[in-house]
């Protein structure tokens, strides 16, 4: 059954989500960015948050474990927290990760019960918010333990998940609504870029590319990482984990010197490779949310999608 | 004798391990040490292990032996980790989690002749398949050893020629040595050129650095190989060993999961 929220009873909502945890919000500071949310007025529901929720699952720096002589200690931790104003690109990005940190071989437990301690209250785009989303052209699926969408003075509110189901099921019950598609303008022309590999203007790209990482940092998708041993004066130490980045020279370097991707242009392909082919070929769906944090948070202003466009005319 | 079946520390958390004191060490050459766990590991030749000393990092290295109650690790003192590991003393603990990645797939070989060639310290997974090959000799054919080293002083597993040569053709040869040694000069290719192997009934491992690869590889092809008939063994960075950190990846194939061991047609045409 769908509901219906009042605008002007969105802080009393807001309310009832912080009895799962804490809510998080887009709140407009230097920039958007998801911040601890405890009244409407601080959420800005207007633009792209320009950094990812990923953190919440798998932080920046994290503690593996700790040690100290032979002992290890694993601890968790974990809080729940609510994710409120969430798009359709960064709610399809749980999907994306879950197959890399949940669905294989191996599991990542930490990842696993942040993830289950997450409350997901998406809100829905019918339009591009800048001229850099392409979610459009990416398939993506409906994903939310709470979905809002905004009907001018009210937000019609339904649920994914019995999770979400709880927190929504006090509100007034309204007729469904099937909302029309969004709509961007900018297009990723394919997903299928095999036959492009040697292409001339991957080349163009590179060569304005700086290997910075802005782009695998601001992905919703891209949680590559890194494993070092961080060890205080004392002997005790922790194993962390640590977000790291392909287009990184030292990503593929092996004991003795030699590098893999060594040129730029192979970084550079590889990233956007194994967003919109690599992964899509094993898993069926395309790494790439489509939400153009790459794009727009590029300081050289590298346009990949207008990159494979040219490719493909 | 029951076999572990996994290496693993407390907490569920996979990137735990447990600590192993070590059983023996041992010099092999100027930069190689040989370490034993007398641990029973169920495991596939080639294997690999993430070995970490706390504090000081964590490294893939393969499992070198094929055998029932123990294991082997061949360690080249290269890095910060790896010199550390290789000052060890017997009854020190290293960490260990694994065994991880697919080995060579020997029960599905049987029958064939086997070729393995091995440059430096690519021939340490190699000689866990060239134990398994001792174990289950009747099930193979002509096996031919071709092992590649720099220099003399760098020839690994010397200890082992004399008893593979027992039941094995064994094949050494250096690219640069003395007036003292007394064995083959020259590269590895040039080694296989002077043997007339064809590819019947055939199929070659090669592990070692990847120029090493890529012309023993053009050699292979020359003489008829298929790519179903050679097995490349893969070194890359790996960190999680697990698929997940993302450092292995050639293409979309993780090297740590999918590999090291690798079909040569399932990987040829992959970048990177």
């Amino acid at each position: 059954m769908e509901k219906v929220l009042k605008k002007k009873a969105l802080g009393a909502f807001l309310k009832k989500l912080a009895s799962f945890g804490q809510v998080y919000g887009p709140v407009k500071t230097d920039t958007v960015r998801f911040e601890p949310v405890s009244h409407e007025k601080q959420l800005c529901l207007d633009e792209h948050a320009w950094f990812p929720v990923k953190e919440f699952l798998f932080p920046q720096k994290q503690v593996f474990f700790r040690f100290d002589g032979e002992k290890i200690i694993t601890e968790d931790n974990v809080k729940k927290a609510v994710l409120f104003g969430l798009r359709k690109c960064d709610l399809n990005a749980f999907l994306i990760n879950d197959k890399l940190f949940l669905e294989g071989e191996h599991k990542d437990l930490f990842y696993e019960q942040r993830r289950n301690n997450l409350l997901l209250v998406g809100l829905y785009c019918y339009h591009e918010l800048d001229e850099f989303c392409f979610c459009s052209s990416m398939n993506l699926q409906d994903y939310h333990d709470i979905m809002l969408y905004d009907r001018g003075s009210y937000y019609q509110v339904k649920a994914g998940t019995p999770k979400g189901e709880f927190f929504i099921a006090h509100l007034k019950d309204t007729e469904a609504f099937v909302p029309p598609p969004t709509t961007c303008s900018l297009a990723l022309p394919t997903q299928e870029i095999a036959h492009l590999f040697e292409h001339q203007a991957w080349k163009e790209g590179a060569d304005s590319c700086t290997s910075c990482g802005h782009c695998t940092n601001l992905c919703p998708t891209c949680l590559c990482f890194t494993i070092s041993d961080d060890v205080a004066l004392d002997g005790k130490g922790e194993r962390v984990a640590e977000w790291d980045s392909c287009q990184y020279k030292e990503f593929t370097e092996v004991a003795g010197g030699h590098v893999f991707r060594e040129k730029r242009v192979d970084r550079f392909k590889h990233r956007i490779y194994h967003k919109i082919q690599y992964f899509r070929e094993r898993f069926d769906m395309s790494m790439c949310t489509g939400c153009g944090r790459c794009i727009r948070g590029c300081p050289e202003k590298i346009h990949w999608i207008h990159l494979i466009g040219k490719m493909t005319q | 004798m029951k076999k572990i079946k996994k290496l693993e520390g407390e907490g569920n958390h996979y990137s735990v391990p447990k600590l192993y004191a070590i059983n023996s060490i041992k010099k092999q050459t100027e930069d190689e040490y040989l370490l034993r766990f007398d641990v029973p590991l169920e495991h596939e030749p080639a294997q690999f292990i993430q070995v970490s000393l706390l504090g000081h990092g964590e490294a893939p290295i393969s499992i070198c032996s094929f055998q029932d109650e123990y294991f082997e690790m061949s360690i080249r003192a290269v890095g910060n980790l790896t010199r550390k590991l290789c000052a060890l003393k017997k009854g020190d603990k290293v960490g260990l989690r694994g065994p991880y990645g697919k080995g060579y797939p020997m029960e599905s070989l049987k029958g064939n002749n086997v070729l393995v060639i091995g440059g430096g310290c690519g021939v340490a997974p190699m000689r866990s398949a060239i134990q398994y090959l001792e174990r289950h000799r009747s099930d193979f054919g002509d096996v031919a050893l071709y092992f590649g080293y720099r220099n003399p002083k760098e020839v690994l597993f010397a200890e082992d020629f004399n008893k593979w040569k027992k039941t094995f053709r064994v094949h050494v040869t250096v690219d640069k040595a003395p007036k003292s040694w007394k064995g083959e000069v020259g590269l590895i290719t040039e080694l296989l050129q002077k043997d007339s192997f064809d590819n019947t009934n055939k199929v070659a491992f090669v592990c070692g650095p990847p120029v090493m690869i890529k012309f023993v590889i053009a050699l292979l092809k020359e003489r008829g190989f298929n790519d179903d008939q050679i097995f490349l063994s893969h070194e890359r960075m790996m960190k999680c060993a697990t698929g997940m950190c993302g450092h292995c990846m050639i293409e979309g194939v993780y090297t740590c999961k999918d590999g090291p061991v690798f079909r040569y047609d399932g990987v040829k045409d992959l970048h990177g």
